[in-house]
């Protein structure tokens, strides 16, 4: 609105009003058409094109062109009670919403829409507005609605009008402004004569009673109207004029209060079908001329009459010098306080009756803003101001400070003062409204309202003059005080100010607006309260204001919910979810449970209580689901968190895995491990082959085998969430129309609870039936047995990456060929210890079972792992693991018997041939092939022993690999399959041996061995057991015997004494000590000592006590408990040691001559030399003594092993080079006798000489 | 008293933001909510205000209620935003020069973009001892 616009609405507001007091019979000839007299005039009060003169106090008259009048039934006339006009403004505000729904104004709006509104976007507020303002009409401070004139209404049929006029203006007709003294009861009285065509009575008889009428009433103020004049009957097609009358009725209970004042009962009977349908075109006319007659000639004269009268009045009290200096004096005749004290007192300052100097003063002033002399108004409500000011009659001076503004505005007067002056109405109202203080509570609703027009006046002028910000401050200090319905209006309002201020305020734009969606939603206008948030949705998403967005999504979720709308309300709801980590568990615990309530409740729609037979139950829930999945699409539900990225699949392709920890071993190493065994696979596709590089890479499994998908879900949220029916969505491509994907895969569903801030990964399942191409596709959830979720796993390769491309590595490709059954093998090794001892032996079981219905054939065993031995034949089962390598433990198995192992063959690395392993190309034999009739039918097992020796002490890894394939043709790509197994066992030290030997002074033949025993385990005893000395490369064989003498070796420090041989050569050897012993090492002699057999000949240590040697019992028992080293597994091991400690030995002599200097290199023996030396091999065999009792023999002589349970034993191997190289020169004189010829003795021997000679 | 700190970067997003208040008497997810709408609301008039003087502190621009809105903006239209229930254009004068400098630290990290969140919890300590210091 431009200012002469909004003066123009301020010039319709505030009017002359007209009563009007009709009889009960003239107001029945009205109400032939519906309507009462007043409602019937009413459409003629707009008065155009007058160019009427006016003079008032001034000077010269000015004209007016066009007025307006109010008429209104004198029971109409009073201010409506607070509660009834609040509750007229609601329905105001309620229908607004109830029309505007269906607009489309509750959309999400975006920047740039609301940037370039363009149509008005409250269109209801302007109703509101000048409803609001007319609830606030007729008040008692202020004089433009009190009656100006009267119409007193008599019918032609009154048998005696004049009385009848005469006695109708009485107390009871008047208003109670009027009764109650604070209007002049002195009002313009015109007279009219309502004549019915319709009736009994002619015009003619009708006509004489109005001459009678005026000669008795005077002539100007009496009037003939006659209406009804339409004769033909109701319902002519002919009046099809627009109905006047639309707005300007009363309201039904204004309506229904007047016409039972008049003693008429029921208007609904009364009403006869359209308004006015009883008044022709003459009618109307007659009508408007008697408004314009009466305005025009009668009206507007006695208001000029009346300012000119009162101005004078006031201006004798009032002004010249006289009158100023009583005032100043502060002389003032006594209040007239008639009303009662207390409220009244507070707020308006006492009573006024309309004859005290201040109400004619006031009067005087709207009579000429009425008149429209804004000069005149202006300097009687400045003095008036003063005057209420004196009195502190607060609500009078803020009405006059509110007349005062507008007045101003009307003269385009100074812009500031008016300014000033609403501001004090302003003021002055909310301190009449909070008696105890502004701000404070309680507010006085009805006063509250005035300072909340003046504040709507000063908005309106400012947004006139396109000063739109400056407008929001007004409506932002009415809104203060306001209930909540108005205040959210008001700030609505000034929301949509800053939207059209320069340049636009967006932001503040939003905030207020979101204020008023906060008013609203607090007085339950749920609708309003969801347009003004969703407005304002596109201002603040998507910039990270989390505690806003979180505001918004949550008011909006529940109000939107409040409505019916569950599916609107679960789109922000759900987005609420997902970015509310922020927040403390509490309030993250109420949003899960409204989403979920509502979740719940649209799962539930449409669903009827009670029972339902089971047809129409699966149909309901049916019905839900789909409701669900429409609001909520799956994909959106953000809980849990899946994380795309920790995606790993596990399958069974060619490969499979015996334990978790087998998966854990890198490729490279799996595929160092399997080279032997596998054929030579071929080279795939390179570079070069083009298109074929872009067929889609697979992985290819097996049907009726389990594919397990780990999925990493995330909570959050610090709630706790459970997650239930977890599982994979796949699609089978060879799956026909109408075939339930359940015939082709089997799913596993999983359930999960998440605690707060848990992350967990979970293993899915599923199991392809039948053959094809598999694709996994998502993983589905439901949240709280609720709400469905699923995400989509990422099908499309990385980016840059070409289709075909092998960048995803197989345990990311979620795409499967699958091949028909093939058989399976799952492996176990039993009796495999967790931590051992270092060279411990140990015997274990591996079983393979082949799980899957095919058989298989072809089984080959290979590893890498030098401790790993695989057993010969399944009779290597008998027995306890150390016993069974004793001597005599084992009977003769004839190679050619069932299943034994073949020989140990390798594949040569460049040939791919298989050729027989050769003890010294190889450190040991890596690949056991079982025979060629080996099979293994479908669920069967096989049973087979394993030798496991731990090396140096640390973690010992043993991988290997079963290698087999299906029995008969293959016809898939597959054509054979690996098991990978994997373990590590914990190696702890035991045991460190050193041998030396030395020259035995007493005898030649003889060394002494000294075997130096050191535990390095810091808590395990342990008792050495067996010493044998092996054959030599030479083979020639020593023979071991107890030092039957004690030696005369001196004692290192620290060294305990040596143990005497024999009875003390029995160890046990306690934790962290050290110890010695001798022995006696006699050369060649095949056969002739105890314990010797084919490869070494070996002596049973005895314990302390048992006084005797091992060595001089050869009797059975004592060669059964010798350790068999001619055992194949215990050769195999011993070889492996040496060929370990001899690479061992060139290692570190090549760093050693890295490390040396060429100058200083020793001038030590070669190479060669060193070599040819003889050297002697032991072998010591300990066991771990669990405690005393266990390892120490009774005296009986029993065997002092094999009883003790399960006993574990180990073996060391070491050397010493042989005395021959370390001997000094020594002779040697033999002969007959001392007596005899030396000298030739010592020629034979020369050559001996020099040959050791040359040794040293 | 509340005190409530926010730097907003040139795109609108607040890329850090603390609550400032003296041990927490107030429910906090009551008010979190109002500071930020508050604060928000204000950009229209600090963007506005920035223009009419050299300075970078342009203190106080808004109030709500009893809350008031200092701001200053840094030569890259990064806006600091302080809410307050009291006025102290010196304190907040010398707290703004000080987690200026500060956040032009954290810009020198290669790694922090000009329209992301704060993370640093260095950056977050050293302001609250500037708070404690100067508000």
């Amino acid at each position: 609105m431009r200012p002469p616009e909004l003066k123009n609405w301020l010039r319709g507001i505030y009017t002359p009003v007209v009563q009007v007091i009709p009889t009960t019979d003239a107001e029945a000839i009205c109400l032939k058409n519906g309507l009462t007299f007043a409602e019937t005039l009413r459409p003629f009060c707009n008065l155009r094109n007058l160019n009427v003169p006016i003079r008032t106090a001034g000077e010269h008259a000015y004209r007016l062109q066009d007025f307006k009048i109010r008429i209104l039934n004198a029971k109409n006339i009073e201010q409506h009670a607070v509660e009834v006009a609040e509750e007229q403004l609601t329905q105001i505000v309620s229908q607004a919403a109830e029309v505007a729904t269906d607009e489309g104004w509750s959309k999400e709006k975006q920047i740039g829409e609301l940037l370039n509104m363009r149509r008005d976007p409250t269109p209801w507020f302007t109703k509101y507005q000048s409803e609001f303002l007319n609830a606030l009409t007729f008040s008692d401070h202020e004089a433009f609605d009190h009656p100006v004139a009267c119409l007193l209404v008599v019918p032609s049929t009154d048998p005696d009008p004049v009385k009848t006029f005469l006695d109708l203006y009485s107390t009871h007709n008047v208003p109670t402004l009027i009764r109650e003294g604070i209007a002049d009861p002195q009002l313009l009285k015109h007279y009219v004569l309502l004549h019915d065509m319709q009736s009994d009575v002619t015009l003619e008889r009708a006509e004489q009673v109005f001459i009678e009428m005026k000669s008795t009433l005077g002539a100007g103020s009496c009037q003939l109207v006659a209406i009804n004049s339409r004769k033909e009957p109701e319902g002519d097609s002919e009046h099809v004029r627009p109905d006047l009358w639309g707005d300007l009725c009363d309201p039904a209970w204004q309506r229904a209060a007047h016409l039972s004042h008049l003693g008429i009962d029921s208007p609904e009977e009364l009403r006869m079908g359209k308004n006015g349908a009883q008044l022709t075109e003459d009618d109307l006319v007659t009508l408007d001329s008697l408004v314009k007659d009466f305005t025009i000639k009668v009206m507007l004269p006695y208001m000029e009459n009346r300012v000119v009268s009162l101005n004078q009045q006031v201006t004798d009290t009032r002004k010249g010098l006289k009158n100023q200096l009583k005032s100043f004096w502060g002389y003032r005749k006594e209040k007239p306080k008639s009303g009662p004290e207390g409220q009244d007192a507070l707020a308006g300052g006492g009573h006024y009756a309309y004859n005290s100097p201040e109400s004619q003063l006031r009067i005087l002033a709207d009579l000429a803003f009425l008149l429209r002399d804004y000069e005149l108004a202006l300097s009687h409500y400045r003095l008036l101001a003063a005057d209420y000011k004196a009195d502190k009659a607060w609500k009078r001076f803020a009405g006059v400070q509110e007349a005062m503004g507008l007045t101003l505005f009307m003269t385009d007067g100074a812009r500031r003062e008016m300014e000033i002056c609403f501001d004090s109405a302003f003021q002055s109202y909310s301190r009449c409204a909070s008696p105890n203080g502004v701000g404070q509570s309680p507010v006085d609703m009805g006063m509250a309202r005035y300072s909340t027009r003046s504040m709507l006046f000063l908005s309106s002028i400012f947004r006139s003059h396109g000063m739109f910000r400056d407008a929001t401050l007004p409506l932002m200090r009415a809104s203060y005080q306001e209930s909540p319905l108005r205040a959210a209006l008001l700030l609505e309002q000034s929301a949509y100010c800053y939207l059209h201020s320069q340049p636009q305020l967006l932001r503040k734009f939003g905030f207020h607006m979101v204020l008023a969606g906060q008013r609203y939603n607090s007085c339950h206008q749920r609708w309003h309260a969801i347009r003004a948030y969703t407005t304002v949705l596109g201002v603040y998403c998507s910039k990270g204001w989390a505690y806003i967005e979180e505001h918004l999504h949550f008011a909006l979720g529940r109000q939107v919910s409040f409505i019916g709308d569950l599916a609107g309300s679960v789109q922000y709801l759900v987005k609420l979810l997902g970015a509310c980590s922020h927040q403390p568990a509490a309030l993250q615990a109420t949003y899960l449970r409204e989403f979920l309530y509502v979740m719940q409740c649209l799962s539930e729609q449409g669903r009827p209580g009670g029972d339902m037979d089971p047809a129409a139950a699966a149909a309901a829930a049916a019905a839900g689901a789909a409701a669900v999945a429409a609001a909520l699409p799956a994909e959106d539900l953000p809980l849990p968190e899946v994380n795309l990225e920790r995606i790993h699949v596990h399958f069974h392709d060619h490969r499979s895995y015996a334990s978790p920890s087998a998966v854990q071993v890198g490729e490279e190493v799996w595929s160092q491990v399997e080279a032997p065994v596998v054929p030579v696979a071929q080279a795939g596709p390179t570079w070069m082959d083009g298109n074929k590089a872009t067929k889609e890479v697979t992985n290819t499994c097996v049907a009726g085998e389990e594919i397990g998908v780990d999925v990493e879900l995330c909570n959050r949220l610090q709630v706790q969430i459970e997650v239930s029916q977890v599982r994979l969505l796949c699609a089978h491509e060879g799956r026909a129309e109408g075939e339930p994907i359940s015939d082709y895969v089997e799913v596993q569903e999983e359930a999960i609870s998440l605690k707060p801030g848990e992350s967990s990964l979970l293993r899915l399942r599923l199991r392809p039936l039948r053959e094809g191409v598999l694709r996994i596709q998502a993983v589905q959830w439901v949240l709280c047995s609720v709400a469905p979720g699923c995400k989509r796993f990422r099908q499309d390769p990385p980016e840059g990456a070409r289709p075909g491309d092998r960048a995803t590595p197989p345990h990311k490709r979620l795409v499967f060929t699958v091949v028909p059954p093939l058989p399976r093998v799952e492996a176990k090794l039993e009796g495999l210890p967790s931590v051992m001892f270092e060279g411990e032996i140990h015997r274990c079981i591996l079983e393979l079972s082949n799980v899957a219905r095919p058989a298989l054939q072809n089984i080959k065993l290979s590893t890498t792992s030098p401790g790993l031995l695989c057993g010969h034949c399944p009779q290597e089962l008998k027995g306890a693991p150390p016993g069974c390598l004793e001597v005599g433990a084992q009977e003769e198995v004839p190679p050619e018997s069932c299943g034994s192992l073949e020989r140990a063959v390798v594949r040569d690395p460049y040939t791919g041939e298989i050729v027989p392993a050769a003890p010294t190309s190889v450190p040991f034999d890596s690949v056991f092939v079982f025979p060629p009739g080996t099979v293994l039918e479908g669920e069967a097992q096989l049973r087979w022993p394993v030798w496991i020796r731990s090396g140096a002490a640390g973690l010992l890894a043993l991988n290997l690999v079963v290698y087999y394939e299906p029995q008969g043709a293959c016809p898939g790509p597959i054509k054979y399959r690996v098991l990978r197994m994997g373990a590590q066992i914990q190696v702890n030290p035991s045991v460190r041996a050193e041998a030396q030997l030395s020259p035995c002074r007493g005898d030649l033949q003889r060394h002494l061995l000294n075997v130096h025993l050191q535990s390095l385990h810091p808590s395990q005893q342990f008792r050495v057991r067996q010493l044998s000395c092996l054959r030599s490369t030479r083979q020639e064989l020593w023979q071991l015997a107890p030092l039957s003498s004690p030696d005369t070796l001196e004692l290192a420090p620290g060294e305990q004494k040596p143990t005497p041989p024999g009875g003390a050569c029995g160890v046990p050897l306690t934790p962290s000590s050290q110890s010695r012993l001798l022995f006696h090492l006699t050369k060649g002699r095949e056969g002739a000592a105890a314990g010797a057999s084919g490869a070494a000949s070996s002596l049973h240590l005895e314990p302390a006590g048992s006084g005797r040697g091992g060595a001089e019992d050869a009797d059975e028992e004592a060669a059964a408990a010798m350790v068999d080293m001619d055992h194949w597994a215990v050769v195999q091991f011993l070889r492996r040691a040496k060929a370990q400690h001899l690479a061992d030995q060139a290692a570190k002599q090549r760093s050693n001559s890295l490390t040396r200097r060429p100058s200083i290199q020793a001038a030590g023996p070669s190479q060669e030399e060193r070599a040819d030396r003889e050297q002697v091999e032991l072998v010591l065999v300990w066991e771990v003594g669990a405690d005393g009792s266990a390892g120490v023999a009774s005296p009986g002589g029993e065997r002092a092993l094999s009883v003790a349970g399960p006993a574990r034993m180990g073996v060391h191997f070491m050397h010493s080079n042989s005395l021959n190289a370390e001997a000094p020169l020594r002779c040697v004189l033999e002969g007959p006798s001392p007596h005899r010829c030396a000298a030739a003795c010592w020629e034979a021997r020369a050559p001996t000489l020099r040959l050791r000679a040359r040794g040293l | 008293m509340t005190t409530y700190f926010a730097i907003v970067s040139r795109e609108d997003s607040p890329i850090y933001e603390a609550d400032l208040s003296v041990a927490g008497k107030k429910d906090k997810e009551e008010t979190s909510h109002l500071h930020q709408f508050i604060l928000h609301a204000s950009l229209d008039i600090v963007d506005e205000r920035m223009w009419d003087t050299n300075n970078m502190h342009i203190k106080v621009v808004d109030k709500f209620n009893e809350l008031f809105v200092a701001a200053y903006v840094t030569a890259g239209r990064t806006r600091l935003l302080l809410l307050c229930d009291t006025r102290n254009e010196d304190g907040s004068k010398q707290f703004f020069q000080e987690v200026h400098e500060l956040y032009l630290k954290v810009l020198l990290n290669p790694f922090q973009g000009v329209n992301t969140p704060i993370m640093t919890p260095s950056f977050d300590q050293r302001v609250r001892n500037l708070a404690r210091k100067y508000l």
